[in-house]
């Protein structure tokens, strides 16, 4: 009976020790995830100005706050958002470069619909999202990011660590557009 | 035998907890994925294994194993079995396991739904959440182990404490539990915070809902003891402000301080120390409050539960504390607030009066409840603080804080203008000056005037802060009126849930005046067939009734109330006393009661003679009592509407994070 006791419990205990222990011992360990503590606290403050931005603008309708005092405060808290936000672009400039990368994709797209005199037929677009864009970054540095979630990649990625999607780098993307 | 299999399983839930908490603190420290994710799975694996252990402690106390002490000391056969449930928090040793598990519970939850957010905080919060474990688990593995067995096979066991076995008993200290155990979220992610120096708004904005769910528990647990010391204890009201009473009340009151608080934190970037300092505070106390029902310091009618477990909570709130202190010190600098209070008149002040109250409250309970242990270190003598001392120290903070619930939602963020001041305040103070009018018809004493006027004032600010803010959604968004109201408490859940649970508070408030000023009480003893008359009520005593129930025996007198003036018969009631057959020498008392929005009649039976030809009756007339338990539900549905999850706005979030393969540290 003791021996069965002793048997069971040094089962569940190794069972437990093993499911804890298995991270450190694995081969493949899961990707880590670091966050930039900066990008972080400036996103945190941002939210929360907008937060206090729409918590405003509810007062103002329901009557708690004088127009005068709304559009002191509105402007106020518009200018830290904004200042935030300038701040965000700085600490992650690929951001902005890739809107911009996008934004010019969109705008090639358009151009492209426009000398079509507004066909209807639907544009297809290359399969972008498993490949990935080439931007100039603002040092003058071409950096690679992948289309599918933006994120940059590091030189030598075959998969993007973020979304899994398949590292193929394309030619620009206007190309593509039947 | 499966039992010493439990106690070893809880050996090893101890070594893991100290492993994850070590893993999880590298692992912060080094951003290390492996050693974090180590330290989640322990907080896993522990959960597992204190389950485990749990369920074999109530397979033995639901087949009537005598042979555990735990089981022999606090169950017996004829137990219904939903009492049996209860056993396991019905003694010291099982309630500290079915802590642990529910802290485990919690803990897998919470973290869960914390998956792959919060990276820099989260390895810390492991550590945090273990360490609460640990604690208990050196408690039940050393000094309280449930599963200790005696060398024989009892034949039954001593029976469980009769004033456990009711209802309320049942799920009053699960609620309770809940409260005190979901605290260690909060407490877990301030530690987490503050060790890894995120000291931003972003913990305290995700970790309100975490405190507002242990809260609602706590809140819930409070009102159910009350509602069991009324039914139950039999001596005409709901709260005697003991020391076991007080140890629920005090996190509460610092919980309450922080929900209140996170707010301007999110809102104005301020407050940042004192926020910690609060919701650490809030769980100190709990452990506190914990540790003062169960080494018996502070005498109690709850004083059941003491044991030997003293030292351990003294040292553990020892390092509490010092902990804090120590990383307080050293995160100083990085809890400066960001911005300053725009204008006097603001919802920012309303707020920090708020604080201010809570804690005066806070420590005038703290105080007082721990006054006797004070008096005895100093001169000898064991001085209590009764009732009457709380009711005059505690009521009148007690009423400005209830007037600061009615002014603060009425004034915006950063400042009021004195003209939009009295467009705010128009109304309410009608509605107050009339409810205080009508006061006086019934009252000459200036507290219950002044305290109905306080409720009538929030109240009416409630109505018109939603009548305002309906009207705000149909006027901009066009809305028909049941789907501007909808989408008030979709969109607005978190300000009109609270204000929903401000009214559950002013119930409340309203049934405690009533009770306190307007109560009637009567000690009578009356022959079969004599009446007595009390406010306007005329009750007959028509005889005994017994009834044999399981394991005990239910003897009631039957008393019929008339209303005096007309002498319709209202009902009928039956205070009883029921005998265990386990404990003859403690009988317990279960009033007879006719509840009505308006008032109470309330009958304790104490004593018969003569087979029940005469019986003696203490009787109470208790006004607006019943408001109590409706502000009770009214706030746990405040609580769920401002928990509810409603939708984000819709805004362009850009990536945060940034994927870099594990062990590249």
């Amino acid at each position: 009976m003791l021996w069965i006791t002793l048997l069971l419990a040094l089962l569940l205990s190794l069972a437990a020790l093993a499911y804890v222990l298995w991270p450190l011992l694995a081969q493949q360990p899961p990707a880590l995830l670091v966050e930039d503590d900066r990008l972080m606290e400036l996103l945190a403050r941002k939210d929360s100005t907008l937060r206090a931005l729409k918590d405003l603008e509810f007062d103002h309708q329901v009557g708690k706050l004088s127009n005068e005092d709304y559009t002191r405060f509105y402007d106020r808290l518009s200018r830290q958002a904004v200042a935030l936000i300038g701040q965000i672009e700085k600490v992650t400039p690929q951001i902005s470069v890739l809107d911009e990368a996008v934004e010019a994709e969109i705008a090639k797209q358009r151009r492209v619909l426009t000398g079509r005199n507004g066909a209807t037929k639907p544009v297809v677009a290359a399969p972008v999202a498993a490949g990935t864009l080439a931007a100039s970054a603002g040092d003058g540095a071409t950096a690679t990011f992948c289309t599918e979630c933006g994120i940059r990649l590091q030189p030598g990625f075959k998969f993007c660590a973020n979304c899994g999607a398949a590292v193929t780098t394309l030619t620009p993307v206007a190309d593509g557009i039947s | 035998m499966i039992f010493n299999v439990g106690y070893l399983i809880l050996i090893t839930a101890l070594l893991l907890s100290i492993f994850g908490i070590v893993t999880g603190f590298l692992g912060g420290q080094r951003r290390n994925g492996r050693l974090t994710q180590s330290s989640f799975n322990s907080v896993l694996a522990v959960a597992a294994l204190v389950t485990i252990a749990s369920a074999i402690l109530w397979y033995g106390i639901l087949t009537d194993k005598f042979q555990l002490v735990y089981v022999w000391n606090h169950s017996e056969r004829s137990l219904p079995t939903i009492y049996k449930f209860a056993v396991i928090w019905g003694g010291q040793q099982g309630s500290l396991l079915f802590w642990n598990f529910l802290l485990s519970i919690f803990s897998v939850v919470a973290i869960l739904s914390f998956r792959g957010k919060m990276n820099t905080i989260m390895p810390y919060v492991y550590a945090a959440l273990l360490s609460s474990s640990l604690f208990f688990l050196t408690l039940l593995v050393f000094a309280a182990n449930p599963f200790r067995m005696v060398g024989f096979v009892p034949e039954d066991g001593q029976g469980l404490n009769p004033l456990l076995q009711n209802y309320w008993m049942v799920i009053h200290p699960v609620m309770l539990y809940l409260g005190y155990v979901g605290m260690a979220i909060p407490f877990a992610f301030a530690v987490g915070a503050l060790l890894s120096k995120r000291l931003d708004t972003e913990w305290v904005r995700v970790v309100r809902r975490w405190t507002l769910i242990p809260w609602m528990f706590l809140s819930a647990g409070i009102i159910m003891g009350s509602q069991w010391a009324y039914m139950e204890l039999g001596w005409g009201g709901y709260w005697a402000w003991d020391p076991v009473e007080n140890a629920s009340f005090l996190p509460w009151l610092t919980g309450t301080a922080f929900l209140h608080s996170v707010i301007i934190q999110e809102q104005r970037g301020i407050l940042k120390i004192w926020n910690v300092t609060l919701i650490c505070a809030t769980y100190f106390l709990v452990i506190l409050g914990t540790f003062t029902t169960r080494s018996g310091i502070l005498d109690s009618v709850h004083s059941f539960a003491r044991s030997d477990v003293g030292p351990y909570f003294l040292v553990y709130l020892g390092l509490m504390l010092i902990g804090f202190l120590w990383l307080l010190y050293t995160r100083m600098p990085l809890l400066h607030g960001e911005h300053q209070i725009d204008g006097v008149v603001s919802r920012e002040s309303a707020f920090l009066a708020n604080n201010w109250l809570f804690a005066g409250i806070t420590f005038a309970v703290l105080w007082g409840t721990f006054f006797p242990m004070f008096s005895e270190i100093l001169t000898g003598d064991r001085i209590s603080v009764a009732k009457p001392w709380f009711d005059k120290v505690v009521g009148p903070l007690f009423l400005l804080l209830v007037l600061l619930m009615g002014v603060g939602p009425l004034l915006g963020w950063r400042f009021t203008s004195p003209s939009l001041l009295r467009r705010q305040f128009t109304w309410p103070a009608v509605a107050a000056a009339v409810i205080a009018g009508v006061t006086t018809i019934f009252s000459r004493n200036i507290y219950p005037i002044i305290g109905m006027a306080i409720c009538a004032f929030v109240t009416a600010t409630i109505v018109q802060e939603y009548i305002r803010g309906i009207n705000a959604r149909r006027k901009h968004n066009e809305e028909a009126l049941p789907v501007a109201m909808f989408q008030l408490l979709r969109r607005n859940g978190r300000r009109y849930g609270g204000y929903i649970v401000h009214l559950g508070i002013v119930f409340i408030g309203v049934a405690v005046l009533g009770n306190e000023f307007f109560q009637s009480t009567t000690n009578v003893t009356l022959s079969r067939g004599e009446n007595v008359e009390l406010s306007g009520y005329s009750l007959v005593y028509t005889g005994l009734e017994s009834e044999r129930e399981g394991n005990h025996m239910r003897i009631g007198a039957r008393l019929i109330v008339f209303d005096a003036e007309t002498d319709k018969e209202l009902s009928s009631v039956l205070p009883q006393r029921n005998i265990y057959d386990k404990n003859p020498d403690m009988p317990t008392s279960e009033v007879g009661l006719r509840m009505t929005p308006i008032e109470d009649v309330y009958v304790v039976l104490n004593g018969w003679e003569a087979g029940g030809e005469t019986a003696t009756f203490t009787i109470y007339v208790n006004p607006l009592t019943m408001w109590m338990w409706v502000g009770g539900i009214v706030l746990v549905l405040g609580v769920l509407l401002a928990i509810w999850p409603h939708p984000a706005p819709r805004t362009q979030r850009a990536p945060q994070e940034l994927y870099v393969p594990a062990g590249a540290d």
